[in-house]
């Protein structure tokens, strides 16, 4: 797949399935999709050197670890 | 056709690298070099020396950020007169990951070994379905099957370490957890059994009419650091033979891939650009197309 089509399809994935198919494109892709919101998140914090793990299962959204897992605990 | 045999040549590469990485980290012949370098080393010592050297293994194997690293030439020479011109020699060594995304699962697959391998240990991106973090369903199988005795067998992804003239397992994570979950609750029975004994002959000794000093009830409790778990082997049943075939055959082949999240995998394809993501449906039609062509030329 190519970047583009990555893009849309990874933002395709978080819509209800009645609206797979949408007439006009732009409609369809919100800045508020929720692919958009965590990769900004992801992004941000990736790029100033934590390590982002999915929280889900301490009941949050995201981890920060300071190196990775093996060094420390989250934060 | 350029960008196919650049991405070779790359790959090929990164192989090369990523195996002699391997050898560096290899714990047996480090850790036997450093045996013969201390022989008469006490117990004691190598025992607080332990977390020491794991820490100073996984700064080894954990040393890169992020699966992109940057080739550093050895002639400063060189670099310097590249470096007048403004034209810096250091190149990207991209490590060329291949994924396939499944809308299903909202995930993107990386089913090839050495790619996990390199996304879990450089910047620890995804994790194995079948494991709690790290992808390590296949040593812990290969654990299993070697039991509780440790018996010499030859598996490939098994990591044994030589300490002390014996052959010690490197538990996987998991495996350090349920551990200590049956230490602790061990731990808990043992203190409740000595409770339940010191309210017991309270209980007599008040219907007889005499005291127990105080010191001498807790002293027979056992707190958290005064109890030591006593030999665990008695906890451990052998598996059943059956199943300990059928984890022989499984581990021949390893049925844990690895799932990135889609931000992690669009972080990698486009930040980074070192992911390749296929399509589950076009990944389908193209293995139809491999076994039709096979079939029809068989």
């Amino acid at each position: 797949m190519t970047q583009r089509e990555v893009w849309e399809a990874f933002q395709m994935v978080h819509l209800s399935p009645h609206l797979q198919a949408p007439s006009d494109p732009v409609h369809a892709l919100r800045p508020d999709n929720p692919f958009l919101v965590n990769y900004v998140f992801f992004h941000h914090y990736r790029s100033l050197g934590w390590v982002v793990k999915n929280g889900v299962k301490f009941c949050v959204d995201y981890l920060l670890y300071k190196r990775g897992p093996v060094f420390h605990h989250a934060e | 056709m350029a960008t196919l045999s650049s991405s070779v040549i790359g790959s090929s590469r990164e192989t090369a690298m990523f195996t002699r990485y391997l050898v560096v980290t290899d714990p047996c012949t480090s850790h036997s070099q450093m045996a013969s370098v201390h022989p008469s080393q006490s117990r004691e010592d190598s025992s607080q020396k332990k977390g020491s050297r794991k820490r100073n293994e996984n700064n080894i194997i954990y040393a890169n950020p992020l699966p992109v690293s940057f080739s550093l030439i050895e002639n400063r020479f060189a670099v310097t007169i590249l470096g007048i011109f403004g034209v810096s020699p250091t190149r990207v060594l991209n490590p060329r990951c291949e994924g396939t995304f499944d809308p299903t699962t909202r995930s993107v697959w990386v089913t090839n070994r050495r790619d996990s391998m390199i996304l879990w240990r450089r910047g620890f991106f995804g994790k194995g379905n079948l494991s709690r973090s790290e992808p390590s369903w296949l040593a812990r199988q290969s654990n299993v099957r070697a039991g509780p005795g440790g018996r010499k067998h030859q598996l490939c992804l098994r990591v044994v370490t030589w300490t002390h003239g014996i052959f010690i397992l490197d538990l996987t994570s998991e495996e350090v957890t349920a551990k200590r979950r049956v230490e602790r609750k061990q731990f808990k029975l043992d203190r409740a059994r000595a409770i339940a004994a010191a309210a017991a002959e309270a209980e007599a000794a008040f219907a007889e009419g005499r005291i127990i000093p105080a010191e001498e009830s807790k002293a027979s409790i056992p707190s958290a650091a005064t109890w030591k778990s006593s030999n665990s082997n008695r906890n451990v049943v052998p598996p059943p033979s059956d199943y300990l075939q059928d984890a022989a055959d499984l581990c021949a082949q390893d049925m844990e891939h690895m799932q990135l999240t889609l931000v992690e995998a669009f972080f990698l394809t486009w930040a980074l650009d070192c992911l390749t993501i296929y399509h589950s449906k076009t990944v389908r039609s193209r293995h139809m197309c491999v076994s039709i062509g096979s079939s029809m030329f068989t």
